[in-house]
């Protein structure tokens, strides 16, 4: 048989091949189900919540319904996202896909795809749970939507940063910095508001903002208030929002990318 | 050139335990590989065997020398497309099935589905493994598990074939049929390198070997012209002996109800022991040549291995 | 590092300078939504007490520091729709919570919510049997800024029965019963202070004793002051002219003796105008009858 050529035809199909066997890895993982599990129960319980409010049980659902998804989705993106790279190492099951004519790059793409459409197929199931909360009292938005695709919007960058980390260290470590890059990303407006008056010479004011401004801001993409009050998003943000996180994350894929390259695979 | 793998000076070093001390495991491995020859890479635990066909894999990235694998780099990717390799133990995915693993690995080498369907099912039979395509690899033995890993080495029918320790783990017909599958592979005109503690598979398969101690190649060539063809001692068996006392020159190995296993280095003590064991009454009743074994010189090449 | 390494780190650079000013149009974006919409809203006790899964305390505490984040924040009719609530939920959550007592009586007495904060108080007082702070506390709202004397005596009644030792308390309490008229009962007050410091000179103690006998000596004059202006109104109404001397209040029977300032000297009387008045200047202030 005559080897095929190395073609970007072939790496769409290396990619593809990875993407698949992460999702049907990630999917046979006790975790995946453990998380969505405690998801779905805490959004069947959002309905009694909401009748110990009285007179907010809209609002109640919806906070509740949409803060529920997006802990529950971060949580599943960091444990699942943590042992991407590094399972695979310690495992050894990596040797046999790496010794293939892949580029280390297309690896990593591939596990990254493969969880973000795990991601999906979760978000999917608890959105379906939470519109069924809604409707059965009456309160059902369509604009859930848009507030769920914005959690995925998070979610990318998420699990670009676990992603990262993973393949530059233990769980025990990329668990800890990817957690507290999804604090930092929902404080980082405290920077400019709290710190920036802190710091006396405007050099360090500048690489302050600077810093902000680099930071993935996650709290930016979360337009769950937005939709419990009725207000709608700004023009042009929607577009943004999307380009932002696309960079954000194509930044994150390269520095995996660089750091795993030369990397010895003992 | 007709190598299709040359190794040229390769050093590698590993920092130790928490970034203390050095460990040099690579010191300078020289070895060349032509095409169409079953080489051996032997060589005791540690001497750095499993390391260097990580290199030759591109999973590792030699401190200093080179790797030139069909005469281009280790590291280029291209050439991977004509290697087939087995790592050591291999793991997989447990919970694919067997045929998913070679469908998996046959799509990274990019294989259509419609040649993978033809190539499983062929490659399942020819490494033993028929009709345990559907089963899942959490339940295959070590054995099955080593016969797959072979399996997902050859799907993309390569040219060079590179194996650590590909007998591991098998049983006597599997050690068989994994030295005739070898064998096959030559006939197919293809290069086989492989790694292997058993030195008598490796003396019954190989045209060409090289033997690594402490991170450099000791001895390489082709194996008959290192064994020599020289018969190095005789065993004699004797029988109907009550006492015997050897002549000099030979060594009496057992000496058990009558029957004397005696050793002798040179032809005309041979003869004076059969002239002896003749005049005293005894019968022979074997006399065993031993040429020199891949075991002897495998073990004059380790320091304090003896002769 | 090789050439490619270096590519990919200018890619990055590149890549993260296309996000700079991405991400300031989408904070410009996002500052335009309206801030109302930030609400101050807390939901019900009860939804809460559930919601913290047990940790009543820890949410009281989030909530406490929250609220006081916003503090500088609040506009008005914020702060009257939703103040008295947010304590009301904190104080719900934790009913010993005294330091949101406290804070709720302060943001409360800054819009002279005087109800509310009475309220409040009245809620920390029946939570916890022991303490004294919260009545304390609403009792000096009471006295200094809502003048509401009544309140402040009931309140500090009730501190001081809950921790007799504390001398301020008493101290607060005989001033309340003197600014709400009573000087008897103040009288009362200033006297057990002065006995029980007593011949202290350690400093504490030697500032209400000091404080007690100044007190007493200005009541002393101001509760006989009063006791014979009324004697000679009474007699001035009787008779239709005030009396001639103050004797002759005592020898009418209007008065049982006649009261001498604590100085020893007797009290000066204009028999024109009727007006009574003490030679020996008030202890305090130096002016008549000035507090």
């Amino acid at each position: 048989m005559t080897p095929v050529a190395i073609t970007p035809r072939l790496t769409l199909v290396q990619v593809y091949a990875i993407a698949k066997n992460t999702f049907k890895e990630a999917v046979r993982s006790r975790i995946f189900y453990i998380l969505l599990a405690f998801a779905v129960c805490l959004l069947l319980f959002s309905f009694v919540m909401g009748l110990l409010a009285i007179g907010s049980l809209r609002r109640v659902i919806l906070d509740m319904g949409l803060s529920t998804i997006a802990y529950f989705s971060a949580a599943t993106a960091i444990f699942i996202g943590i042992g991407l790279i590094y399972k695979e190492v310690e495992r050894k099951t990596i040797y046999n896909v790496l010794s293939k004519p892949l580029s280390r790059s297309s690896f990593i793409l591939g596990r990254y795809l493969g969880i973000m459409t795990v991601l999906l197929v979760n978000l999917v199931a608890m959105t379906l749970v939470l519109a069924g909360v809604l409707a059965s009292v009456g309160a059902f938005t369509a604009r859930i939507f848009p507030a769920v695709g914005y959690i995925y919007l998070e979610l990318m960058i998420l699990s670009a940063v676990a992603l990262f980390f993973s393949s530059v260290s233990s769980p025990v470590v990329s668990a800890i910095c990817t957690v507290a890059f999804y604090l930092i990303g929902h404080t980082s407006s405290s920077i400019p508001s709290f710190l920036v008056p802190l710091v006396q010479s405007e050099f360090a004011k500048r690489a302050l903002l600077l810093l902000y401004h680099v930071l993935p801001d996650l709290n930016l993409l979360d337009i769950n208030n937005l939709v419990v009050h009725d207000i709608a998003t700004a023009p042009g943000f929607a577009v943004r929002g999307v380009t932002y996180t696309l960079l954000m994350v194509a930044v994150l894929l390269l520095a995996s990318s660089l750091c795993f390259k030369r990397r010895d695979l003992v | 050139m007709d190598h299709v793998l040359q190794v040229t000076e390769l050093k590698k070093s590993f920092r130790g335990h928490l970034s203390i001390g050095v460990h040099h495991v690579l010191d300078g491995v020289n070895l060349s590989v032509p095409k169409g020859v079953i080489y051996g890479f032997l060589g005791p635990n540690g001497a750095g065997k499993t390391t260097t066909i990580k290199i030759l894999a591109g999973l590792l990235f030699p401190d200093a020398g080179e790797a030139r694998i069909f005469g281009r780099s280790s590291t280029d990717r291209s050439v991977r497309r004509r290697i087939g390799f087995l790592p050591e133990t291999p793991y997989f995915y447990d919970y694919l099935k067997g045929a998913e693993l070679l469908a998996f690995m046959g799509r990274l080498y990019g294989l259509s589905p419609s040649q993978l369907s033809r190539r499983v099912p062929e490659l399942l039979e020819t490494v033993g493994l028929k009709g345990q395509g559907k089963l899942q690899l959490r339940k295959y033995s070590k054995g099955m598990l080593q016969r797959i890993g072979l399996a997902q080495a050859l799907i993309h029918d390569p040219e060079l074939v590179i194996l650590d320790e590909p007998m591991s783990g098998l049983d006597p017909i599997g050690r068989r049929e994994i030295r005739d599958l070898i064998l096959s592979l030559k006939e197919q005109g293809k290069t086989v390198f492989f790694s292997s503690h058993i030195l008598a598979d490796a003396e019954m398969l190989c045209d060409q070997v090289a033997i690594l101690v402490k991170g450099r190649v000791v001895q390489e060539g082709i194996l008959e012209v290192l064994l020599g063809s020289e018969v190095r001692f005789w065993d004699v068996t004797l029988r109907g002996l009550e006492t015997f006392s050897p002549p000099s020159g030979c060594s009496v190995l057992t000496h058990r109800g009558g029957q004397v296993l005696v050793r002798v280095e040179s032809e005309e003590t041979l003869q004076t022991l059969l002239d002896k064991a003749r005049a005293e009454g005894a019968s022979v009743r074997s006399v065993m040549p031993h040429k020199a074994s891949l075991e002897d010189l495998f073990m004059a090449q380790i320091p304090g291995g003896g002769t | 590092m090789t050439v490619r390494t270096l590519a990919g780190v200018l890619v990055i650079v590149l890549l993260l300078s296309a996000v700079v000013p991405l991400h300031q149009q989408m904070v410009a974006l996002h500052d335009t939504y309206p801030t109302e919409f930030r609400s101050y809203y807390i939901p019900s006790s009860a939804y809460l007490k559930v919601a913290c899964l047990g940790q009543d305390n820890f949410a009281a505490d989030l909530i406490f520091i929250w609220s006081i984040q916003y503090f500088d924040r609040y506009k008005q009719n914020v702060r009257d729709t939703y103040l008295l609530h947010t304590y009301d939920v904190i104080t719900d959550l934790d009913p010993r919570f005294y330091e949101a007592y406290i804070m709720g009586n302060l943001f409360l007495s800054l819009d002279k919510r005087w109800d509310m904060l009475y309220a409040l108080s009245d809620k920390g007082i029946a939570a916890d049997p022991k303490d004294w702070l919260v009545a304390w506390d609403a009792g000096t709202y009471a006295f200094f800024q809502a003048h509401n004397y009544a309140k402040a005596l009931k309140y500090f009644h009730i501190a001081y029965a809950r921790n007799p030792k504390r001398p301020i308390l008493k101290d607060m309490l005989a001033n309340a019963y003197k600014y709400q008229g009573d000087y008897e009962s103040s009288l009362h007050y200033w006297q057990s202070i002065a006995q029980e410091y007593a011949g202290q000179e350690e400093h504490q103690a030697s500032y209400f004793r000091f404080a007690a006998e100044r007190n007493i000596f200005d009541l002393t004059i101001k509760i006989d002051l009063r006791n014979l202006t009324s004697a000679v109104a009474m007699y001035r109404q009787a008779k239709g002219a005030p009396p001639p001397t103050l004797q002759t209040l005592v020898s009418s029977g209007y008065l049982k003796s006649l009261p001498v300032d604590p100085d020893g000297k007797p009290y000066l009387y204009d028999p024109k105008t009727g007006a009574v008045t003490c030679q020996t200047p008030f202890k305090f202030r130096g002016k008549f009858g000035q507090w």
